[in-house]
């Protein structure tokens, strides 16, 4: 009975931690998308777009940063970075009217909210695994084999504050 | 669309005319039944006066209940096709009486896990609002329970609304009240205990107050939360708040199905013995059919800022 018990235990705990591990790998997925918009969107704004230099190159170095980096805390801070300075891109297609009419931007900025909505709930996907998670290695009597077999605590997402205001993009497209 | 405030002058050069053809209608039909009623109960007295049997008046007074109806039915059909058309028209729906929300809409939404053993639904109202498909009528579900009591019981009963949701998504997501609130009538206690085996996995979602009253199930954990955005879990609440009643919601196949459990019986005619001209319900009709379009607005479907056109 406490055999049974103590596996049941152990089993739930690697299950917490596997989907921890598969939310992150989602996360994961949906960044790549991002990524691969990047140069479009930059190719499609380019043209119009003759005197914002600066952003497109800070955005293109953003993203080769962000495909090369390893650690995690690392890809979090570039990740908001990028966040950020697409959100300056889309302000300043405010003053180009004939970028923000084109069909091919209207796209690309349609995927692009898509996928920063995909992102947006993976993160929480993310963050409720880790969650249960870290539930299970606190709670008795699961945490003594937390303590056993080396299961630690994991942290979860925080959203950076610029970041937060990501819903302000809906209001340029539609301004 | 014709906002609330113009009902006023809606009412006064779009509804007066018809409801005056209709009042002459419902008058010939009311003096009629006053008519028949008057000779029949008379001619059933006689009957009773002389001793001679008190059946005869029992079955005028079930024959007069009978014409009523006759006449009820008929008037209730020309009172939907003109006035409430009218009032749906008025808010670029189109209405039919007669038809409801399929079966088969109701068997895809799979809210309520129970197959019902009746089905029955009226007033369907169908339209766009702006960008968003929209469809609604009354439905009252029901099963029967086994054993030697055979006895009805509502599984549903309310106003199903369905519209084109603003996202793509493949899987399927649940939005159910919580276990815990019993509010969708007594019969249906079973059919919350169901659902754990008969429901995917459980998504627990950060808002608090939305975890208080519902339950979430979905196939996939990101798409749930990719569909019940922090947004759209605020808006889903309201919305709760504003027809102040159980609420069931399932997002499956590019679509929004919503449950919405209410126990009056809408778009009714008066009845016969009472002016068709009734403003303050010809109102409310009105109001009942905006607060159903209004959905669309509350849940925020006219945003298409995704790749779902």
């Amino acid at each position: 009975m406490l055999l049974l018990g103590a596996v049941l235990t152990y089993n739930n705990l690697v299950g917490a931690r596997n989907a921890v591990e598969n939310a992150f790998g989602t996360i994961d997925v949906m960044l790549k998308k991002r990524y691969d918009l990047i140069p479009n969107l930059i190719e499609v704004a380019k043209t119009y777009m003759k005197h914002e230099n600066e952003i497109f190159t800070n955005l293109a170095s953003l993203r080769a940063r962000a495909t090369t980096a390893t650690n995690t805390d690392e890809k979090v801070a570039i990740e908001n970075q990028i966040s950020g300075a697409m959100k300056n891109l889309l302000i300043s297609v405010e003053n180009y009217p004939d970028l923000k009419a084109s069909e091919q931007f209207t796209m690309l900025q349609r995927s692009w909210n898509e996928t920063e909505e995909q992102i947006s709930a993976a993160r929480r996907a993310y963050n409720a695994a880790v969650t249960a998670y870290n539930n299970a290695v606190d709670k008795f009597p699961s945490n003594i084999f937390a303590g056993m077999f080396n299961f630690k605590r994991k942290e979860v997402f925080m959203i950076a504050e610029t970041e937060r205001q990501n819903v302000s993009a809906k209001a340029l497209f539609n301004s | 669309m014709t906002p609330i405030t113009d009902f006023q002058s809606f009412y006064q050069t779009n509804l007066k005319p018809k409801l005056a053809e209709l009042e002459t209608i419902r008058i010939s039909y009311a003096k009629k039944i006053k008519l028949y009623g008057l000779i029949g109960i008379g001619a059933g007295l006689a009957f009773l006066v002389f001793k001679i049997s008190v059946w005869p008046l029992i079955l005028i007074v079930v024959a007069i209940f009978f014409l009523y109806r006759y006449y009820a039915k008929r008037f209730g059909n020309s009172y939907k096709t003109q006035i409430i058309a009218l009032l749906a028209q008025a808010q670029d729906l189109q209405y039919d009486h007669e038809s409801s929300i399929s079966r088969s809409a109701y068997d895809q939404s799979k809210i309520f896990v129970r197959t019902p053993d009746r089905f029955w639904g009226e007033d369907l109202l169908t339209g766009k609002v702006d960008k968003t498909g929209i469809w609604f009528s009354e439905l009252h579900t029901q099963y029967k329970s086994g054993g030697k009591n055979k006895s009805w019981h509502t599984i549903f009963r309310g106003i199903f609304f369905i519209a084109d949701f603003n996202k793509n998504f493949i899987g399927e997501t649940y939005v159910l009240p919580d276990v815990s609130e019993n509010i969708f009538g007594s019969g249906l206690g079973g059919f919350f205990q169901k659902l754990n085996i008969a429901r995917p996995q459980l998504v627990k979602l950060e808002d608090v107050e939305f975890e208080k009253a519902f339950a979430i199930y979905g196939t996939d954990q990101v798409e749930a939360r990719y569909i019940l955005s922090p947004a759209l879990m605020q808006r889903i609440l309201s919305l709760k708040e504003k027809f102040n009643t159980a609420v069931a919601l399932s997002f499956i196949g590019s679509h929004v199905y919503i449950a919405l459990s209410i126990s009056k019986n809408l778009f009714e005619a008066p009845w016969l013995f009472s002016s068709v001209d009734n403003y303050k319900q010809l109102e409310e009709y009105y109001n009942d059919i905006a607060m159903c379009t209004d959905i669309v607005t509350i849940l925020d479907l006219n945003t298409r800022i995704w790749m779902k056109e």
